[in-house]
This record gives C-alpha cells, structure tokens and sequence, in this order.
C-alpha cells in the first residue's frame, strides 16, 4: 500500500469533552487546510466513554485515537499519542474547543514548509459567553463576527497552537510524557524546540485566526486540590531547571512508528567474536532502549558475523567489509547509522548501563554531545582503575593534547560523518578527530559519569601500537595549535586547574561497577520485577527456569500482570532479555573467589517472596489510584479465588510455586466508606492505607447508617 | 541575539553570537577564520552575520556596529514572516568601500571556475579551507586562501542557496581586502528563485555583485 | 498463607504473619444474646513471637482472682448494633492475642459464634521497618466463612 503523503497534521488531545464543540472544532480545521494536503488526528486520552466520539470523529474523516489511562490527564501524552499515529510533515497541536478561520491551517503549513527553521505559536481570542458550541452549530462559523466580537486572551502565554516540522519533533523527542494534570507543556515544548535551533514566532496575521468558543470553567482549570497544586510545581520545575532538550528518555511511550532510533550505537570490529558478544550485551542492557547497533566488520576471519547474528535482535545491524582499518570502519558505521545521535563503543569494552541515558542529561542548547570518564578492568583479575577526563575545549587540549576516552563520546552522527575519521592514519584516529571537532567549534560537555569499562587485554591497539599512536597524537596537536600565538597560549594556559576536572560519580565506589564486569570475572543477582510479555514464549520460559524463585501476578486470575524473581548466576545476556522486556531490576554482584555467598541474600522462604509481591503491588495500585476523591484504600486478603471487583478495584492473584493467594486492591472516598464495604461484602481482613482510622467513629457511622437504611449493611 | 566580532586565545577571529529568547539557538556559535580581514565595512558585517545566522534570528539582533538604513531594509524583507529587528542603524551618511574586480570563490571539495568570457579581466579569488583539515592562510597578489569554519554552518545541500551562505559570507567580508566588486560562486542555482533574488538584493546594499560561475 | 482471625464459638484469635508486631487492638461486639442475668467478661491472653505471655504489661487488662485470668470489662452491645470498641494496647508487642467471652458467674462460654458479628481494629507494625512503618487492618467476624 502506498502511503499517501501529507503536509500537515493536526492533533486536538482531550479527555471527558463535548462532542459538539469537538465536532466544531474538527470541522474548522479540516476546511483550512487548502491546497495542502491535511490530516486531523483526535487522541482522546483516557475519556470514560468513548465510542460515540469514535464513531462521529470517524464519520468527519478525522483519525481517532484512544489511549486507557489510569485517570491522570496529561496534555503531553495525549497530544504525543495522536502524533504517533500521524504522518505529516508539519506536525500542529491544539485543543479541543477552538474554531480555526479558513485559511488558517494552509498559512501555518506552508510557513513551515517554506522555512523549516520556524516553531510557530498561536496565541487565541475568546469569544464572548454568548458564543457557545451550541450558538455556533445552530448559526454556522460567522468568522467577520468573532474577528470584531473576540479579545485576544488576557493572560499572554504559550497555549492553544504549535506547530513544528517533523525533524524536530522527533529529534526533541516530543512533548515531555513526565508532564501531567496540567500547565507547562507548551511552554517546555517551544523552549526545547528553541534549544534544538528553530526561531519562535508569535503568528500575527490576519489570515491566521484561533478562536476560543466559549464555555463554563470546567472543573479542572478550578481544581486547585492538593495533587494538582504538585503536578503544576513538577511540571514548573521542568521546565525552570531542566535544561535538555531531548526528552522521553530513557523512555517515549508514545513514539511514533516511523522515529528513528535515539542512538546509534557504533561498534567496528576485527577478529575480537571472544569479547563483541558481551560487548554487544553491555550496550542491551542499556537503561536507554532507544537505539540501533551497527556493527561494521572489518574483515574479520573469526565468527564474527555468528555471534552478531545469535542476538537475533533487529536493533542490531551487521555490516561486512574487506578489511579496510579503523577509521574506514567507523566511517562506514556512521554512514549506516540512523540514531540522530552516535555513541562510539568499542568491541572489547563494556558500557555501564547508564551511559546511554545519563548522556542526554548533559546535552543543552549548543551542545552536540557528551562524555564521560572511563574505568580500567584487569581481564583475569577484575581489578578496576578509574581514568578520570577532563573537560574538553581549546585549553585542555594545548594544555596536554589528550581527549577523552573515545568509547565515551555520544556525539551528533551529522558531524561525525561531515568530519569523519582519517583515513591515512593507521593509529589515534579519535584523539584526531576530537581535536579536529573542538577546533572547528563541536561542543562535547562532560558528563561526570563513569561510562564505560576498559578491558584491559593483551593484544589491545593502544598496547601494541603505542609509539604510533603518540606520534599520531602530536602531529594533530601541532596542526591544531598553528596559529596560537605564545600570548594565546599563556592566556589558555592560565584558565587552566581544578574546574578542567569534573566530579566523577562513583568514582571512589568503584565496588558499584562490579556487577557490570563480564560474565566469567562475577556472580550476579538479578532480581526482577515486570511484564515479560514482549519476550517470545521459549524465551521466557528458559529465564524464569533460571530463578531461584519467581511470583506470577495475575489480573481476574487470567491475564498475567507480571512476574517477579531472583536470578543467581544471572549473566549479561540475561540481564539484557530483561531490560528488553522493559522490566525493572536491580543487580548485585561479587567478584567470582570472593569471600561474600551471594545465594545467601536470595530469600527463599515462598510466603515472605509472595508477600512481598503483594505489597509493592498494593504500593502500585495505590500510587495510581489515588487523587482527590479518592483517599483511603483497602487491601483485602484471604478472600475466595473467584470473587471479582469491578469499578472500585482490582483482583490480583499471586502464584510462588505451589502457594497461591488471590486479594482485592480497592479504593474509596474515606475509610467509612471502606468499612461499609467490608461489611456488606463479608470480607475478614481488611488492610486499610491512607485516611486515618478511627475506631468509634467508624463504628458509629455504621450504626447511624443501619437505623436509617435498616439491616442490610 | 548579540553578534561579536572578536579574536580567540586559540587564534581564530571572527563572529560569535548569543541567542536571544526567540532566536533558535544556533548550531555553531561562531564563524571564523584562521586570520581576519584587515578592513572590514560595518554594512558588509552585517550583511556577513545575517548571511550566516540568518535562519536562527527570531527576535532582537544586535550587530556588531552601525550599518545603512538600506542593509536594515534587505535583511527584514527578507525575514519575512520573522519579525525580525535588526540594530543599531547608521543615522549619517557614510562612504562604501568599492572594489575594481570579480572574486572567484571556492572552498574545499569545490573548485572555482571562471567564466570564459572573463578570460583576461583581472579576477581575485578567495579559497575556503576546512578548519578541521588546514590551518592558517596564504596571501598572494592575487588573492588569498584561509582556513574557516564556515564549511560547517553549510548545510551542504547541492544547488541550494542555503549551502552558499556562509561561504558567500566570507566573500563579502574579504571583498575589500581583496579588491573584489563582484562575487562569482560556483554550481548551478536557478538565478530567478526568490532566493537567489533576495542574495543579490542583500549584497545590493552593501555594494557587491553576484554572480554564479557556470562550468 | 495462613488465617490471621480464627473463631472458635466464644473465642476469637487473632494470629499475626511473623514479620508484624501488635501495638493495639480495638474490638467492638454486636448483640451478645443468650446470657440472661448472667455478666459477660473478656478473658484475654497474649503471647510473644518466642510462644511466651505478654498479657501482662497489656493496658485496659485487669487480673481477676476469682477467674483466674487476665481480663477486660464487657462493652455491653446494643441490640443490632455494635458496640463502643474496647482498646487494648500493647506494650510488648504480641504477635498473637486471644479473646474469650465468658459468663460470670458459671464461667460459661457465651452463646454460640459470638463472635460472628464482631469488628476488630488491629494496629501493627513492621517489625524490619523497627517499628516505623505501621499497619492498619480491620477484621470482620462476619466474614470469616471465606478462608
């Protein structure tokens, strides 16, 4: 099937609202689009009932998309949803209860399509009370009347329209999911945009109009309870302390189909198939799972290519060439690469699981990359020696000629492949084009994060081919440092001391990195906590035969919810399958020989493990449950397998090998309410959380409430 | 946005700027050279900042010093939609420089490539080095070559007149040092686009020629 | 996963899992029947995880000579509804406490399934939280048939 292209997509997110003002508002846009070609995308995210807006959003020709929710509005999510789905060119966002004037869409389009650099914003007019969806359905859109009867409105800010090119979307990764209830999504959004490059521009053109139809406060812009007071200050806080502008990571939940990976993770390799595999394992542990892998064999003779191919995962693309050097292989991994951004990993070295993530918390506007300091690890012994980098700029560099650790750098694949590596060098090729990027004003900030761990082995390059790698290294500097005068020299060399090094988290702990070190040097744990449901069935199966014990969390004692484990002895392709279940886990380890039994600290007794499993998942269901009206939540234990809750709760069993338990999880206004509810339905034990409970009065409540309904309660 | 002239420790001179609240943080802060022009024009600085930032200006730009009521034209119609206001504006008349020849530019990977009816017009050129694989300048009767960054701020699109920004930027710079009336650059643009229009009429307004050097 | 309440005619359990430690105990009654001119009296025993008494340091709990046993005074349950709760509280924390309903004199279990309409309010605590991290249940009489 042939896509048919379009120029602009609009996406209106919503939750719980009136079908005619939608219908208006769908209705305006879908006639502005002109010789553009355009699409109306309606996400509505989380509305109660749902299928009449389904059916009337499909009969206008607009996409509908529902998202379940667990009743938290986000404006983020929902407006991230709809864009998944989309497919235009320009992507716009607005809301659900805004007429838009003829030729508004076509103008907006063709803005951005013209110049792509823009991110434009639409600040709307409210139209008087008396222009409610109800009068504008029943006389039509009387656009010179709104033109003279609306006022623009009277709090000047971000909101109601944005419209961005499709690159940047993805690049910035969409709207920030973190963000919910309400405020600072747009704001956080064009200032992200801002930082990526695209110019703001209020539109202000006649041919461009947003109208507000109006309608009664609704409950939620009123609501100033004491949960929607914290989302407001989170979401502040996002967008007043963090500085990024990559965002959903290490996770977009909502990501479009056709977004290319993050990250291109680029591994060339020579004959090494002994350590490419756990290398290869490091990078799917990642906590980041937006990425590709290429690696670009260069000629190996070794099997290679079999170790790659039994990932037998489609991130990880394989590319074979005639032996042809280093810098050769790396530039054809950036070549193949996909990730807007590379991070250069070696195919002997192990990535900290972090690294991916923990880059993009350094990345802000001007920046085009970062980096970290690296660890030494004995391959026999794994002994560990942390080689702490400095900062990267002109200074550093004339200072000692040095870069940092390559296997650390996440750089923008554009600059890599514009600059790309030497070929005419055999050795140091990185230190070369680090020192050719920072002159030619590529900015690498440091992360202060140990990033990955150096194997130290025989038959290393930088051992074998030192003395090459040094002269290497000395004629990139001359070359670099040509024109510095002995003024400018001074001048840098009196910037220089202690602030050219970065705080190095874990620096003194490096007894932390130890469950990161390869299979054969340590004996992990992994215990684990989530759905493994994306992993094929055998898969599954043979993992949770390697625990020492795992519960099975099932929902109305069918569907599983997910499972939860100890695995000893787990090794790196285990603690991969995990993570790419996107499932929770902490890993300890101890160097193998050392005094310390790990089995020991596995619990084992089966009701203490299920127990344990209740509990967080009672921490869960309260979590997400609760908001204003609801305060007070019980737990009800002991109960029979097939009693079910509907609408005030969950049913959960747990299953820890031949021990079974099946509970409620239940919400309620107050705990009077939960109290009458464990009466009528006979429920023994019930653990309540939340309100505090007050003997007496709870007793008296159920007393005055059986004289006035009688003895049904 | 501000916009600097200024000299780096490293040895580099040329532009840096700061975005403002509505420009788009440029990708590369600075445009330089490995050595400076000896004269430069504040009209054809500005002309040269607003070559090369043109695409992230959203706002306020301060240029480095005054320049012609006729440069301010040019440089907000072609802004358009942007609302873009551009400072300080020169109040006194003052002289533009003028040149006596065409310049040939080319820059790494591209050659220059003259005209035949030009054979035997005194011609200048400038040569464009990359920053990352040369470094310092050759000055020769008849024309110079430099190592510059500008090579990144291209966004390397072929035949498109965006790609020729930055290098056209430095041309209107050393225009004077080097005795150049007109600009010759080289590759095929269609020379009716709006684009191209709106380059000529830009470097109307500092007294400069463009013209494209077919091969 | 083993029964917390257990009832047994006229005595009630209440039987902690091990990792919890009982601070206090609310338990209110419904429409005691059956004892005519006869008093009702609460005989309550508590024992440490070791299977030790504690009853003694128990507050609300009084030593009875004649009856030989630790016990707390009978709310009185109107008809049809419950009582006002009588609160025990805990000072060395129990993991089991028992309650016995008995008729003075004749020291004759009371009624049948007394215990059938009853509340319970137990507090306890984590005992690996050291005690930070407390516990709220509500036990009904009325429901024990589910096990």
């Amino acid at each position: 099937m042939i896509k048919e292209t379009i120029d602009v997509s609009v996406v209106i997110g919503f939750s719980n609202w009136g079908l005619a003002r939608l219908e208006l508002a769908v209705r305006s846009i879908q006639a502005s689009f002109g010789g553009l070609r355009g699409e109306v995308i309606v996400s509505d995210y989380g509305s109660h009932s749902f299928e009449d807006t389904r059916e009337l959003m499909e009969s206008l020709g607009a996409r509908y998309v529902y998202t379940a929710t667990d009743g938290t509005w986000s404006r983020s999510r929902a407006l991230n949803a709809g864009f998944a789905v989309s497919s235009g060119s320009v992507l716009v966002s607005t809301d659900a209860d805004m007429v838009f004037s003829p030729e508004s869409m076509e103008t907006i389009g063709s803005w951005i399509l013209d110049d792509p650099s823009l991110c434009l914003l639409l600040q709307c007019r409210d139209l008087p009370e008396q222009w409610t969806d109800a009068e504008i359905d029943r006389v039509g859109y009387q656009w010179d009347t709104f033109e003279r009867v609306s006022r623009l409105r009277p709090r000047w800010g971000m909101g109601g329209m944005m419209a961005v090119p499709r690159e940047v979307f993805m690049r910035i990764r969409g709207l920030d999911e973190r963000m919910h209830t309400y405020g600072g999504e747009d704001i956080d959004f064009a200032t992200r945009a801002k930082r990526a490059g695209q110019r703001l521009l209020w539109v202000d053109d006649e041919r461009v109009r947003m109208y507000h139809m109006w309608h009664a406060p609704t409950r939620e812009t009123h609501s100033k309870s004491v949960a929607a007071t914290n989302a407001i200050e989170f979401n502040k806080k996002i967008v007043y302390t963090d500085k990024t502008f990559v965002r959903n990571t290490p996770i977009w939940a909502h990501r479009p189909a056709d977004a290319g990976p993050l990250v291109t993770v680029a591994i060339s390799t020579f004959n090494r198939a002994n350590f490419l595999a756990e290398s290869i394992s490091s990078v799917l542990c990642q906590t980041l799972q937006d990425f590709e892998i290429v690696v670009v064999d260069d000629g190996s003779t070794d099997n290679t290519r079999q170790i790659v191919e039994s990932f037998d995962d489609r991130r990880i693309r394989y590319f074979f060439q005639e032996n042809a050097g280093i810098a050769a292989a790396r530039n054809r991994a950036a070549d193949e690469a996909r990730g807007y951004y590379t991070a250069v990993h070696d195919d002997d070295d192990l990535m900290t699981p972090w690294r991916l993530e923990k880059h993009f918390e350094h990345i802000a506007a001007g920046t085009h990359g970062s980096f970290g300091s690296f660890v030494n690890f004995d391959d026999s012994t794994g002994e560990m020696k942390l080689f702490a980098s400095k900062i990267l700029n002109d200074g550093t560099i004339i200072d000692s000629g040095g870069a940092p650790g390559h296997g650390t750098w996440l750089v923008e694949t554009d600059i890599i492949r514009r600059l790309r590596y030497d070929e005419s060098l055999s050795s140091g090729v990185d230190n070369n084009l680090a020192l050719r990027m920072v002159r030619s004003g590529v900015a690498m900030k440091h992360s202060g994060e140990i990033m990955m761990l150096r194997r130290v082995h025989d038959g290393q390059i930088t051992v074998s081919d030192e003395s090459v790698q040094k002269t290497s290294a000395r004629q990139t500097r001359q070359l670099f440092s040509y024109i510095t005068t002995k003024w400018g020299v001074d001048k840098l060399g009196a910037e220089r001391g202690p602030k050219d090094y970065v705080p190095i988290r874990l620096g003194k702990n490096l007894d932390t990195l130890v469950p990161f070190l390869p299979d054969s040097l340590v004996q992990r744990i992994a215990v684990f906590r989530g759905s493994l449901e994306c992993l094929p069935h055998e898969v599954r199966r043979r993992l949770l035969e390697r625990c020492a014990h795992f519960v099975v969390e099932r929902q109305d004692e069918d569907s599983v919810v997910r499972y939860s484990g100890a695995i000893v002895g787990a090794s790196m392709r285990d603690l991969a399958l995990l993570r790419r279940a996107g499932v929770e886990f902490e890993v300890s380890g101890e160097l193998i020989g050392s005094d310390e039994g790990m089995e020991e600290s596995v619990p084992n007794d089966r009701a203490a493990i299920t127990e344990a499993a209740v509990r967080q998942a009672f921490r869960d269901f309260v979590e997400q449950a609760g908001d204003e009206d609801y305060s007070s939540f019980g737990l009800v234990r002991r109960i029979a397998p097939d009693r079910k809750v509907s609408g005030i709760g969950w049913t959960r069993s747990f299953t820890c090998g031949d021990l079974k338990e099946t509970v409620l999880f239940l919400r309620f206004t107050n705990s009077v309410e939960a109290f009458k509810a464990q009466i009528e339905n006979d429920w023994t034990e019930m653990e309540l959380l939340g309100d505090a409970i007050e003997p007496a009065s709870l007793l008296n409540e159920l007393n005055i409430s059986r004289r006035l309904f009688g003895a049904s309660l | 946005m501000i916009i600097k002239w200024n000299g780096e420790y490293v040895g580099h001179t040329g532009f840096n700027v700061a975005a403002d609240d509505y420009d788009g943080e440029p990708r590369f802060k600075s445009f330089w050279f490995d050595a400076g022009p000896k004269t430069r024009h504040p009209d054809r600085e500005a002309v040269a900042a607003f070559l090369v930032f043109n695409s992230t200006m959203g706002g306020l730009v301060h240029m480095p010093h005054k320049f012609s009521p006729a440069v301010d034209t040019a440089m907000r119609s072609i802004s358009n939609p942007v609302p873009v206001v551009f400072s300080p504006v020169e109040y006194y008349p003052k002289a533009l420089p003028s040149g006596s020849r065409p310049l040939e530019l080319s820059w790494t990977g591209i050659e220059a490539t003259p005209k035949d009816d030009t054979a035997g017009v005194d011609t200048t050129y400038l040569r464009l080095e990359r920053s990352d694989q040369a470094a310092g300048s050759l000055r020769t009767l008849r024309g110079l070559t430099v190592s510059s960054n500008a090579w990144l701020h291209s966004d390397g699109r072929e035949g498109c007149v965006s790609s020729i920004r930055p290098y056209l930027a430095a041309a209107v710079l050393f225009a004077e040092d080097l005795d150049a009336d007109s600009i010759r650059v080289p590759g095929d643009f269609d020379q009716d686009s709006r684009e191209w229009k709106d380059l000529v009429y830009l470097l109307g307004t500092a007294r400069l020629g463009l013209e494209v050097a077919r091969s | 996963m083993s029964q917390i309440l257990i009832i047994e005619e006229n005595r009630v359990k209440i039987s902690m899992p091990d990792a919890e430690r009982i601070r206090q105990v609310s338990l209110s009654l419904k429409s005691v029947t059956g004892v005519e001119e006869k008093s009702v009296a609460i005989v309550v025993k508590a024992w440490n995880a070791e299977g030790n008494s504690v009853t003694d340091s128990c507050k609300g709990v009084y030593y009875s000579t004649i009856l030989g046993e630790m016990f707390a005074y009978y709310p009185g349950t109107p008809d049809d509804a419950y009582s006002e709760p009588l609160t025990l509280e805990f000072v060395e924390a129990p993991t089991e406490v028992s309650f016995e309903l008995l008729t003075w004199p004749g020291r004759e279990p009371v009624g049948k399934a007394m215990f059938g309409g009853s509340a319970l309010f137990v507090e306890s605590y984590d005992v690996a939280s050291k005690g930070l991290s407390t516990r709220n249940r509500i036990l009904n009489g009325g429901g024990h048939k589910f096990r």
